[in-house]
């Protein structure tokens, strides 16, 4: 691997890591959410 | 009774447990003579490799007979209700946390010098310079058996207690590894004086970790 | 109340911030600033392990001061020891994203994926205190008990860490090995570079603000969750003993 790649695969997953983070945040509060309000 | 009786107390309960269950004499130190052979195996006594590294083969063989040790503190306590009988005894947290940490410490000085024999025999190390060497292997044992008695009380009352133990305590007390081992370094094959800022550290450590301990025990002991 | 830290639209506009910054990190860090004189463009992952490694220290404070606060009687509210929960979550992830990065920086600059450096190992021995606390959050209790558990063992590993840092790098230190690595860590850079880095903190700053909002909204659902089943499942037992 040269310098570049070493680069873009640690920016790819930062970037993967953060977002999917994110994503997995979201999608379990909406889940939540729905759970609650029904009642 | 006065913080000393209660500490002389709670300590001559658990080694009196000790002494008719005799678990740390038939298990724990076999534990810790058994771990320092694997070692043997796994590193090849042939190529010198022991002699150098047996000051941390000894620390790390110490440390996890220590989970042993501080799992078995807390699993004499877990039936008959006994920790309830704990909480109703009228005695104060921090003498119980020293006298079961005491209890600990002197389990585990007794197993220090067996292993300590069997290292200078079978490793073919030489103990030089004892002053340091004992005061750090004290500071490092009192500091092991507080943060152990410690997180031994935290996860009290859990089903995962003897797996959730070592993942808490191992990376806490890192630093007593890293203190014990340096000194026995220094005492053994170094100089001697390089010891003392590692018994230093180490006494610090047990210093900090007993007074904490002294702080949470009694709170923890409660939703145990 | 503790179910949740910020209003709905404060939290919005704190997310489209983070990602804003974010990509405008990713713009300097990536083409904006120059490759540096001797790693060349290898030197653009310090722009994100650093911030990173900042963040996961933060999230360790907070994590802390959530837990101390809870355990101060006259502070003691819920929200703290889920801010200390959520937060700590975080710091795991943040923690981990250091090391990897770390590595991924260290292997073309230094050709090693891992060095013995103090600041490595104690962000190596962090990541095992957080773990060890998740590890402890999990265990089902009382939200009482358990808080007090985990608040006190957050306390503890805090309290821990400098003793860490000071032990290793005084180890380190004796031993006078990876001075190179060091130097190049400390190495004192300028201008865009400078920026960027700064700005990097900042932008992760924002992403962590963000993201313990919404961690913290999630365990604030989770945790009540939990308690109505418990009051419930209590509720069905009386009402079965009951004629």
């Amino acid at each position: 691997m040269n310098f570049a790649e070493y680069v873009i695969t640690g920016w790819v997953l930062t970037g993967v890591v953060l977002g999917g983070y994110w994503l997995w945040i979201e999608q379990r509060i909406r889940r939540a959410e729905r759970v609650r309000d029904p009642e | 009774m006065n913080l000393w009786r209660e500490v002389r107390l709670v300590a001559a309960k658990d080694l009196r447990i000790e002494a008719r269950s005799r678990v740390a004499i038939q298990q724990i130190i076999p534990f810790g003579l058994i771990v320092l052979l694997l070692f043997a195996f796994a590193l090849d006594p042939d190529r010198g490799i022991l002699r150098r590294v047996a000051p941390g083969l000894f620390w790390v063989t110490v440390l996890l007979a220590a989970l042993l040790a501080v799992s078995r503190s807390f699993a004499i306590e877990a039936d008959n209700g006994a920790r309830d009988g704990l909480r109703l005894s009228g005695l104060d947290g921090p003498a119980l946390f020293l006298g079961k940490a005491a209890a600990v410490a002197v389990e585990l000085l007794a197993l220090e010098v067996v292993l300590a024999a069997t290292v200078v025999v079978v490793y073919g190390i030489e103990l030089n310079t004892l002053v340091p060497l004992i005061l750090g292997t004290l500071a490092a044992t009192v500091g092991v058996a507080a943060t152990g008695t410690l997180y031994g009380v935290l996860a009290a009352g859990l089903r995962v207690r003897e797996t959730l133990v070592p993942v808490l305590l191992l990376p806490v007390v890192a630093p007593v590894l890293l203190g014990a081992t340096r000194a026995w370094e220094a005492a053994i094959d170094g100089i001697p004086s390089d010891a003392w800022p590692w018994v230093a550290l180490l006494s610090v450590f047990a210093v900090l970790f007993t007074a904490i301990g002294m702080l949470a025990f009694g709170p923890l002991l409660e939703e145990a | 109340m503790s179910d949740r830290l910020l209003k709905p639209a404060v939290s919005k506009t704190l997310g489209w911030l983070s990602l804003g910054s974010l990509i405008v990190l990713a713009l300097f860090g990536l083409w904006g600033a120059p490759p540096d004189a001797v790693q060349s463009d290898a030197q653009r992952l310090m722009y994100l392990h650093v911030p990173a490694a900042w963040i996961a220290y933060l999230a360790f404070g907070v994590t802390a001061l959530g837990s101390a606060l809870w355990l101060w009687p006259r502070t003691r509210a819920t929200v703290w020891d889920r801010v200390a929960g959520a937060s700590a979550e975080l710091g795991v992830i943040f923690t981990a994203l250091t090391l990897v990065l770390g590595s991924l920086w260290g292997r073309p600059v230094w050709g090693v994926w891992w060095a013995w450096d103090a600041r490595l190992v104690t962000t190596a021995v962090l990541f095992f205190l957080y773990l060890g606390y998740l590890a402890l959050r999990r265990i089902p209790a009382s939200p009482d008990a358990r808080a007090k558990r985990c608040a006190i063992a957050a306390l503890i590993a805090f309290v821990d860490v400098p003793i860490v840092h000071f032990s290793v790098n005084w180890w380190r230190t004796l031993h006078q090995q990876g001075t190179v690595f060091n130097e190049r860590l400390d190495a004192k850079i300028h201008g865009v570079m400078a920026f960027t880095l700064w700005f990097g903190v900042l932008a992760f700053t924002l992403l962590y603000a963000f993201l313990l909002d919404r961690r913290y909204r999630l365990l604030a659902l989770d945790e009540d969750r939990e308690e109505r089943e418990v009051e419930q499942a209590i509720a069905e037992r009386v009402g079965a003993l009951t004629p």
